[in-house]
């Protein structure tokens, strides 16, 4: 493999990560190959390694770095880089490419399951709160009892609507940080053995 | 090289080298080979992660018409590299004193090692005569 077909693998498989990343690998491998004075048709996997294994490496430590960031700040919050660099980092561990595939697919369909059951669930709690304030209206054609007990229904379900919010908020945070955790543990022991 | 490199290793390596003199890519590659092979001693990663962690800085140099980045330690590389070398001390202490017949001295260290154990032997010997006594 000359130096041409290295940097055009290279560059293929670094896809994934950021713009900056992927520029700065380049001209990395570039400038290093410009001082190994290697020919334009020598072959360069003896000086540079497998241009897959390079990638691999650099995948892996991008993924590590943004673990470490999960962790010093203590959560997944709504990374979607998070969650790309944890289907990156899977594609990055050795094993069989069918089987990365399917991985890869697996995981993106439970994070899109998440997503939509997420939507869903602040959708109804939207839902709840709007009845609230669409039902005070009704106090203009009520007077007395009627008008207290519209009141209160139209508080109740803000209330809850609210409090219904914050509880699913926090119970899929949780599910997220946990299945990253665990994503992220079955990616690196793969990258390990 | 028998012996595989561990990444705190490798970073170590880096560091004490970028510590004598500012290094570009290629010659730091060339010198950690001397120690690790090829599908090791991709460098790349290491450098980029030192880098975003604040022990090394790049500078570019003009070269021949083109750039050449240039790695230089900062001063919490040299804490960590400081840390790294004491680590480094110890472990390679208690793994001389197990080998025992490494370094200069060895034999002398073989010695000691034989004397001790044969006092111990027979200091135990004469603590079971007495207990049969």
């Amino acid at each position: 493999m000359n130096k041409q077909q290295f940097m055009k693998e290279l560059d293929k498989r670094l896809k994934g990560l950021s713009k900056e990343d992927r520029n700065d690998a380049i001209q990395y491998y570039e400038e290093f190959f410009a001082d190994s004075g290697v020919g334009e048709k020598d072959d360069v996997i003896p000086l540079a390694g497998k241009p897959e294994e390079v990638a691999r490496k650099i995948i892996g430590e991008s993924v590590d770095k943004q673990d470490k960031k999960l962790e010093d700040e203590g959560g997944v919050g709504n990374s979607i880089k998070a969650v790309w660099l944890v289907i990156l980092g899977i594609f990055a561990a050795p094993i069989a490419l069918p089987l990365l595939i399917t991985a890869g697919v697996l995981v993106f369909v439970f994070f899109v399951v998440m997503f939509a059951l997420g939507i869903s669930f602040a959708a109804v709690a939207l839902t709840v709160i709007a009845m609230g304030f669409l039902l005070l209206p009704g106090v203009l054609w009520s007077s007395g009892a009627q008008a207290v007990v519209i009141i209160g229904m139209s508080l109740m379900c803000i209330g809850v609507g609210i409090l219904f919010f914050y509880l699913v908020s926090a119970i899929f945070k949780a599910i997220a940080n946990l299945s990253m955790k665990l994503f992220r543990k079955i990616s690196k022991r793969r990258r390990t053995a | 090289m028998i012996y595989q490199i561990t990444a705190p290793l490798l970073d170590a390596c880096v560091l004490g080298i970028v510590a004598i003199e500012d290094t570009y890519g290629y010659t730091l590659t060339q010198k950690v080979r001397e120690l690790v092979d090829i599908s090791e001693s991709t460098l790349y990663p290491v450098l980029r992660r030192l880098q975003k962690d604040g022990q090394l800085t790049t500078y570019d140099r003009p070269f021949q018409g083109r750039n050449r980045r240039y790695y230089s330690i900062t001063d919490s590389g040299r804490t960590q590299l400081k840390f790294y070398s004491d680590e480094w001390e110890v472990y390679k202490e208690k793994i001389d004193r197990l080998i025992g017949y490494s370094g200069s001295g060895s034999e002398l260290r073989v010695q000691e090692y034989k004397e001790k154990t044969d006092t111990d032997s027979l200091s135990g010997k004469s603590d079971d005569d007495e207990s049969i006594v």
